[in-house]
């Protein structure tokens, strides 16, 4: 009865299935089998999926993974193989880790604050360094010999000296400046020296108001004598 | 360390806070899984991101795994979901597939070694498998799945029809359908060896 059924269609689709890939249930593969002789179409069924199953199984041979997917969160194997070793860091812990969110959002906010207590860090310590153009001036400063001097600047830095030689030296020295350095410490250099102590750089001093402060200093001092 | 638990031990390890356990289950399933994902795909790079993706889902969801399915069908089953995410979000390429491994003049498909002797028969036999390949890329989704568990995964129609939750008549069905479809496919295109 079942062979007249000689058609795709034939209610045997399954059964074709099922034995090609022999996983008949009890008594369909017998049945199938004697189906198949009686009906060409089955038959010629049977051969082609069969053929199309041998390229396929040469696919699967070639389906492994490029590099093993566990080797993405892995460490290398270890060497020591003993239990006391240093164990290996899981995938499991890799994913805990990552897939933790709680765990990521306090990551990123203890990364953002300790961003803002370098950057705060770096600029408390930047406005206190001495800016280069400062140092330049007071190393300017310091140095009589420099031919770029200006001369007022140099009247408020050098430090003073006992009048008896200062005296000595003004008169020996060409240079104005150290005409007027002289002058300032023939009467009295405490003056000059509390207008440097006010001024942030010795390089931003007034000399106008040093001059007049030079000469009020002259006034006590006549006073005072 | 694990190697002799069965997955459902390594899973309620896993659960518990063992931290090694999971790793076993990766190792133990990453071959098949990246099999189907490749027999699905169609390309090595994706097929190796959607199964890192069925781990990284399977871990996300472990405690909610009850046990009443097998963990690989459990694992099989997240694949193929992420193979189906992935085919819907960009169309697969039927006409490259499973080329970026094989290398488009199937010559990759030597490994197994032509069955035939002559060069001719030998070139006849390449260009085959190739045709072979485009008829299984060319499956609508539904077919496609239950061919690569066949004969990617070896799996039985029982596994399969647990995996994909159809009745067991149904893989049959599909299984011959995707068949006939490819045989179809197939006799349109003639082999021609240039």
């Amino acid at each position: 009865m079942e062979t007249t059924r000689t058609s795709p269609d034939c209610g045997f689709s399954e059964s074709l299935a099922a034995f090609l890939y022999a996983e008949c249930a009890p008594g369909e593969a017998a049945e199938f089998e004697l189906h198949m002789s009686k009906c060409g179409t089955c038959a010629a069924e049977f051969d082609a999926m069969r053929q199309i199953r041998e390229p396929l199984s040469a696919l699967a041979a070639v389906a492994a993974p490029p590099r093993p997917i566990s080797s993405a969160f892995l460490r290398p194997a270890q060497t020591d193989v003993t239990e006391t070793a240093v164990p290996s860091f899981s995938i499991a812990a890799w994913f805990a880790v990552l897939m933790n969110r709680r765990t990521l959002a306090g990551a990123v906010a203890v990364g953002l604050i300790s961003a803002g207590a370098v950057s705060l860090t770096l600029l408390a310590v930047l406005e206190e360094t001495p800016r280069a153009d400062d140092v330049a001036a007071v190393s300017t400063a310091k140095s009589p010999t420099s031919a770029e001097m200006p001369e007022k600047i140099g009247e408020v830095v050098v430090a003073p000296q006992p009048a008896v030689d200062v005296s000595s030296d003004s008169k020996s020295d060409p240079e104005p400046s150290n005409a007027a350095k002289g002058k300032s410490r023939r009467t009295s250099p405490q003056p000059v020296r509390e207008n440097s102590r006010e001024s942030d750089s010795l390089a931003d001093v007034d000399a106008e108001e040093l001059d007049d402060s030079l000469r009020l200093s002259d006034l006590f001092a006549d006073i005072g004598t | 360390m694990h190697k002799d638990l069965t997955d459902e031990e390594l899973v309620s390890l896993a659960v518990a806070g063992d931290s090694e356990a999971f790793g076993g289950i990766v190792t133990r399933w990453e071959r098949k899984v990246y099999a189907l994902c490749y027999g699905m795909l169609g390309h090595q790079e994706d097929a190796y991101d959607a199964a890192q993706e069925t781990f990284i889902s399977a871990f996300r969801n472990i405690a909610g795994f009850r046990g009443d399915a097998k963990v690989s069908s459990w694992l099989h089953r997240i694949a193929v979901n992420q193979c189906l995410t992935r085919m819907r979000r960009s169309k697969s390429r039927p006409e490259a597939f499973l080329e970026d491994a094989l290398g488009t003049d199937g010559g990759a498909l030597d490994i197994v070694g032509p069955s035939t002797s002559s060069p001719l028969a030998a070139a006849e036999e390449n260009e085959r498998r190739k045709l072979v390949r485009q008829a299984l890329g060319a499956l609508p989704p539904d077919l496609r799945e239950v061919i690569v568990m066949k004969e990617f995964e070896d799996m039985t129609f029982q596994e399969i029809s647990d995996v994909l939750g159809i009745p067991l008549s149904t893989v049959k069905s599909r299984l011959y359908t995707a068949l006939k479809q490819m045989k179809m496919k197939l006799a349109r295109t003639p082999v021609t060896v240039a």
